[in-house]
């Protein structure tokens, strides 16, 4: 019996009953992706190895094409060369550019060398994209990819929108936007970058891209909670002492300090990525798997947290510098000795921050946060702390017993580990923690794609769960703008306050004397 | 004849014991055979699955008497074994029946994790065994083509289909065409071509063994509302004749070329030889389409055996299942 279909992006697509119940991975639409700034770093490391990725998994659209967009002087040619070059520098073995694979691959790419605020360009885009559309079979769908610096992303938005390349324009297929991080560099420019962006983007069409939501320990935080029974039930102040998200690097500014020095923890890290994960951990069970079930709630849990008082900042907030030390037995120097960095910079390479969240489940409950550079082991994790047990018989009035933890592990260590007590053999009563530790790389036998490569396919279907919706990052420049604007306009003659290879600055044990050992 | 599991037992408790038990058991998986010439097969895929799966492999060898019996684990054999440390157990069954094998995966079989048979052996719809197993299990993976008897695998496995419909019983050989089937939609999707799906007039298959060729024109005739009306033909629901045609080439296993043929388009999907890495596709006609590549995807027997188990009860398998069958049946009694 013949019935009806889930078809690929579903905008337009005939009805196919061949597609009903086949094991397809993660159909998409037909499109042409467009990246801006193809000449840049984050393309040829981390975009285009996603792209090819998906082009060998079967998950990239057959009908394809990709439009490098950047100042560089490329031929087509010699922009498929250097996509080949980089492919066979970021690929694993086994998966570098060959074969028929690549031959197709190659044809679908093309290049145009731009300056971003000539609008002949972008009609060259235009006509391009057309072309695509009628080579390739790639329907009139437009992705377009931000990854330029951000103070380009405004013009680029607007030679769109002049130029016809708006979905408002687009009478064929879809058009979507996808932006880098960071959207603005505080609460006034991402505000302003979003009223440029609304003028030619309804939210359905923007994909506000955040990596970290794209890793599988991220996304499993959501399955843990709400497709289990054990956890839910205790996910609250009853039962939860406190919660500790940490975001923690061994690596240092690298080639980066001059965006660096401008940004700095709480910007790079604490306003996105971390403060993205305090959200899928505390939000309320979503009402569906809708991306917009998913991000309202997110967005609630967010609202429920009250920016501090500017003079609360100094109770609730620790920040540090890196200076020189060991990581892995080799000397490194210090942040203000980095290429690009002024050598009485201010920025901080290490932020921590006590939030708490004013709803019924969360009262009284802190969230701690920290991330920073230079630290003594590349970490990211949640841990859940949850309350002593109320009367004690066990033991010596010695012993310790610890309360149980969990720990959802989301680099480089992916899985999940449970804390708790076990009576330590032998005729006495003691008791010891002990640890049940599972490891995605273990449980699981299937490897997970790549972050970059699972958000690239989101937006090919049209998906934006993964992505941050504009209230919710206009909302966590709101929390983080007091911390933000104090430490902006206050210098800390400490720095650098903590060196590299450590723990962080001596404060963040003051703000939190819990925090797991790194 | 009973299996006697005691010094199995003791072995497996020494293990745990000497901390070289695994860390997280996914399933317990159980593989049949009775031939000699497929056990290395089944050993070698089994280990690769347990390899990436952490699970207690209980080999139930149907050439070996009782006396054979080894309890080690699935590192033994593999060098690329790091981190997953499984029970790996062999038992000669030869001499014992069903409910001996029952009771025997019972007492082995990991109390938490679903267990799943792959069963590599011919005979299933008279083999008291596998329907004793096959009840107790969350999946059953049968492998039709690895036999290698051209079709009575295949009609063997519809008939316990249609006997045991509760059982979630999937086949490799069919997991197999994902890539093809695929690329076969691929064709259609599409305003401007769709059309072209319901004037179909001929197929084309060429492929290594006959399983997935049948397998592929009891998908379409599952999904098109097509049925048999002659040993080599079609006939769709407004009575127009599809012919088709199955040509036997290349490695076991491995699909070579399926064409489709409208009354004015030619679609392609084809590899050039049974190591390519790329599907091409090629539409020639009054729809012609720019030559495009896919990639196969050869996907390993873990991969597969996931996607089973994650599947369960697969309608459109069954459904390709029974139209195979029915096509089977059309051509033996022509015969």
């Amino acid at each position: 019996m013949i019935q009806t279909p889930a078809q690929p992006g579903g905008d337009g697509a005939a009805f196919n009953p061949l597609r009903a119940g086949i094991a397809s991975d993660r159909i998409t639409d037909p499109c042409s992706i467009v990246f801006f700034g193809a000449s840049g770093d984050l393309f040829k490391r981390m975009l285009l190895p996603a792209i090819y990725s998906m082009r060998l998994r079967g998950t990239l659209p057959t009908d394809f094409a990709l439009v490098g967009f950047s100042r560089t002087g490329y031929t087509d040619d010699a922009f498929r060369d250097y996509c080949k070059q980089q492919l066979d520098t970021f690929m694993p073995d086994g998966q570098k550019p060959q074969g028929e694979l690549w031959e197709d691959f190659s044809r679908r790419v093309s290049y145009i060398s731009a300056d971003f605020k000539d609008g002949t360009c972008f009609t060259q885009l235009k006509g391009l994209l057309e072309k695509n559309d009628k080579d390739f079979g790639t329907g009139g769908n437009h992705v377009f990819y931000l990854s330029t610096p951000p103070p380009v992303f405004p013009e680029i938005v607007k030679q769109l929108r002049t130029c016809g390349l708006d979905p408002h324009s687009n009478e064929t297929g879809w058009t979507r936007l996808v932006v880098e991080k960071p959207f603005g560099t505080d609460l006034e420019t991402a505000r302003a970058l979003q009223r440029t962006i609304e003028r030619a983007f309804p939210e359905s069409s923007v994909y506000r891209i955040d990596h970290y939501l794209g890793k599988e320990p991220v996304q499993d935080i959501m399955a843990l909670r709400f497709a289990n029974t054990i956890f839910e039930p205790i996910w609250n102040r009853n039962y939860v002492q406190s919660i500790q998200i940490t975001a923690a690097e061994t690596l240092g500014v690298e080639e980066r300090g001059g965006y660096y020095d401008n940004a700095g923890a709480l910007r790079d890290m604490i306003q996105n990525h971390v403060t993205n994960l305090l959200a899928l951990v505390a939000m309320e069970p979503p009402i569906s798997s809708a991306a917009d079930d998913i991000r309202s709630e997110k967005y609630k849990v967010l609202s429920a947290i009250s920016p501090p008082a500017y003079d609360e900042v100094g109770a609730m907030s620790v920040r540090g510098q890196y200076g020189p030390g060991t990581i892995d037995g080799h000397q490194v120097k210090g942040y203000r000795q980095e290429d690009d960095v002024a050598p009485d910079s201010n920025t901080e390479t290490f932020a921590a921050v006590k939030y708490e969240i004013n709803n019924w489940r969360w009262a009284g409950v802190p969230f701690y946060l920290r991330s920073g550079k230079r630290l003594a082991r590349k970490v990211s994790e949640i841990a859940v702390t949850f309350k002593a047990i109320p009367h004690r018989f066990y033991g010596d009035s010695t012993d310790t017993i610890d309360p149980n933890m969990l720990v959802i592990k989301i680099q480089p260590d992916e899985g999940i580990a449970m804390r708790f007590e076990a009576k330590v053999p032998g005729p006495k009563d003691h008791v010891r923690s002990v640890y049940m530790d599972f490891s995605y790389g273990i449980g699981f036998g299937v490897q997970s794609p790549p972050a970059y490569e699972r958000l690239i396919g989101d937006v090919m279907r049209g998906d934006q769960t993964l992505f941050t919706r504009w209230d919710a990052v206009e909302r966590a420049w709101e929390i983080v703008t007091p911390v933000l604007e104090t430490w902006t306009n206050t210098k800390d003659f400490s720095f650098p306050n903590y060196a590299s290879g450590g723990q962080g600055p001596q404060a963040a044990s003051t703000l939190f004397p819990g925090w797991r050992q790194l | 004849m009973s299996i006697d599991l005691h010094s199995v037992l003791g072995e497996i408790t020494e293990r745990r014991r000497n901390h070289r038990d695994m860390k997280v058991a996914t399933m317990t998986v159980v593989v049949f055979f009775s031939d000699s010439g497929v056990g290395d097969w089944a050993r070698d895929r089994t280990h690769a699955l347990a390899v990436k799966h952490p699970s207690r492999v209980i080999v139930l060898d149907g050439t070996q008497d009782h006396a054979m019996q080894v309890v080690g684990s699935s590192c033994d054999a593999h060098a690329d074994c790091v981190k997953t440390r499984g029970d790996w157990i062999e038992l000669g069954v030869r001499d014992s029946g069903p409910e001996a094998l029952r009771s025997a995966v019972s007492t082995l079989s990991l109390p938490e994790a679903p267990v799943v048979l792959i069963w590599v052996a011919a005979g299933i719809g008279e083999d008291p065994r596998f329907a004793t197993l096959s009840e107790r299990m969350r999946t059953v993976v049968y492998n039709s083509s690895v036999l290698d008897s051209d079709d009575q695998a295949l009609r063997e496995l519809m008939t316990f289909v249609k006997a045991h419909p509760n059982v979630a019983i999937c086949d490799l050989a069919y997991l197999r065409l994902a890539p093809w089937q695929e690329s076969i939609a691929l064709f259609f999707d599409g305003k401007d071509v769709i059309r072209e799906l319901f004037d179909l007039r001929r197929v084309e298959i060429t492929c290594g063994s006959d399983s997935e060729a049948y397998y592929l024109l009891g998908w379409l005739a599952s999904r098109l509302e097509w049925t048999p009306c002659s040993p080599n033909a079609f006939c769709n629901r407004f009575g127009v004749q599809i012919d088709f045609s199955i040509q036997r080439e290349g490695r076991a296993r491995r699909i070579r070329r399926v064409a489709l043929k409208s009354s004015g388009t030619e679609f392609v999907a084809e590899v050039d030889d049974d190591k390519a890495e790329a599907i091409i596709l090629t539409v020639s006609g009054e729809k012609e389409h720019a030559r495009r590549a896919r990639p196969i995807n050869n996907v390993d027997i873990a991969t597969l055996v996931e996607r089973a188990i994650l599947t369960g009860q697969d309608r459109v398998f069954v459904e390709s299942l029974m139209a195979a069958g029915d096509l089977l049946q059309r051509r033996k009694v022509n015969a």
